[in-house]
């Protein structure tokens, strides 16, 4: 996945080009608000937090190291901002039917929803620093390296997180007899 | 298997990432001969593998990105002024002497004056508390001439439901977002002159609207819920200054 092809938006945003900023709005927003939503599963919180760290990172622009990828910072940003408000609210997130599910794909089931559903609760039992460690990997389809750079953690410590999510999440499922 | 993570693990995910070398994939075929528990392992996460990788994308509503792009725009416009008028100022102390002796016997008097606003903090926040529990029909009036802005708030009962109308004179203000508290309202407005009805999202709980010269705007909240109702107000006034106010209807509406 290459999120970083458009170096350029961002060398012009830092150079103060207003317009350049709105592109990487419009480049990164979706990417951004899946990990918010995988995060907080709440749509209208995930919208918000999405907002919130596009605003802050135009405030922090100048703080941007730019030898980095852009979409790691903001991605760390977005997810602090998700982890912060969920503490914040400290409230258990419900499992709902969500925007993005296809009911009109004629391989839908009831059985398949049923376990996507389970295994998206498994994923909010999860600890944050878990849960975004399995996120950014299965959602954004990062590499070890990208994903060690945005959390700002060790790339054998995402290995062993990454593992103990999937350790516990199998565990889950196994008890709800899906393994 | 232990709660650290071992040489194994390490093997696993690499077969599961599709990353193994030829040897290592020997290797861990030697593993699973001995320990046949760990093919189960394997399947299992493979197949939980294949579920993580099915998770649905989501999309963003395009109201969300224009909420966005408008509060972008609205910091965008803020900064071009706060950095025109420090230009204004910088040109006017480079001129001659005379500025400069200007400058000295004032700048004891009015230099916090000056700093004060152009330096000014953006977000100031200037709480409009409403306390207590407003009953349809009541108004009270919001007096907020400093901030370039003049309104009311207005419980009114409409069609069966309970409403919270916020009515706003934006006598300076160029731009005016509105967040609100969306689990409580829901949400439409008014916007004259245009007389254009528009209609939000529920979900995103902001409003960015673009205002010029006198406008008055009215929003309409529907009062969904009771407990206590957050409105914050954002606005960039002519001046450049971005403010923040909170509106802050405790207990029932």
């Amino acid at each position: 996945m290459n999120k970083d092809n458009n170096q350029t938006l961002v060398e012009a945003a830092m150079n103060g080009d207003s317009r350049a900023f709105e592109g990487l709005v419009r480049q990164y927003q979706k990417p951004i608000y899946n990990v918010v939503f995988r995060l907080l599963h709440d749509a209208e919180e995930s919208r918000d937090v999405t907002q919130t760290a596009f605003i802050k990172s135009y405030e922090q622009l100048d703080s941007y190291d730019s030898s980095r990828k852009f979409f790691s910072w903001i991605c760390r940003i977005a997810i602090n901002e998700a982890i912060n408000r969920q503490a914040k609210w400290g409230r258990e997130t419900g499992i709902t039917d969500e925007p993005g599910t296809d009911k009109t794909d004629p391989v839908y089931d009831t059985a398949r929803s049923e376990l996507r559903r389970d295994l998206e609760r498994a994923l909010m039992m999860l600890k944050p620093e878990l849960r975004s460690v399995v996120v950014l990997k299965y959602v954004n389809g990062m590499n070890y390296a990208d994903i060690a750079h945005t959390l700002d953690i060790p790339e054998q410590t995402v290995k062993s997180r990454l593992f103990d999510a999937r350790r516990k999440l199998k565990e889950q499922l196994r008890m709800e007899a899906y393994l | 298997m232990s709660d650290t993570y071992t040489e194994i693990d390490d093997l696993l995910q690499a077969a599961l990432d599709s990353a193994l070398p030829n040897d290592e994939r020997e290797r861990l075929a030697q593993l699973i001969e001995k320990d046949p528990s760990l093919h189960a392992e394997f399947s299992a996460y493979q197949q939980l593998n294949e579920q993580l990788n099915e998770l649905p994308e989501q999309e963003p509503s395009a109201e969300s990105l224009q909420a966005t792009l408008s509060a972008i725009k609205a910091i965008q416009a803020n900064r071009k002024q706060m950095a025109a008028r420090r230009a204004w100022w910088l040109d006017w102390l480079e001129g001659p002497p005379l500025r400069y002796g200007m400058a000295f016997l004032l700048g004891a008097g009015i230099t916090t004056g000056i700093l004060g606003t152009v330096d000014m903090k953006p977000d100031s926040v200037n709480p409009v508390e409403l306390s207590g529990m407003m009953a349809p029909p009541e108004t009270r009036l919001i007096t907020l001439h400093e901030q370039g802005l003049q309104g009311r708030v207005e419980v009114v009962e409409a069609d069966g439901q309970i409403q919270l109308q916020l009515q706003l004179n934006a006598v300076q203000a160029t731009q005016l977002a509105v967040i609100y508290n969306p689990k409580g309202y829901r949400f439409s407005g008014l916007s004259e002159p245009f007389g254009e009805w528009f209609t939000l999202s529920s979900s995103t709980g902001k409003l960015a609207l673009e205002v010029s010269g006198e406008q008055r705007i009215t929003l309409v909240f529907d009062a969904l819920s009771t407990g206590e109702q957050i409105m914050e107000l954002r606005y960039t006034e002519n001046s450049g200054a971005v403010k923040r106010i909170n509106i802050i209807s405790a207990g029932e509406v």
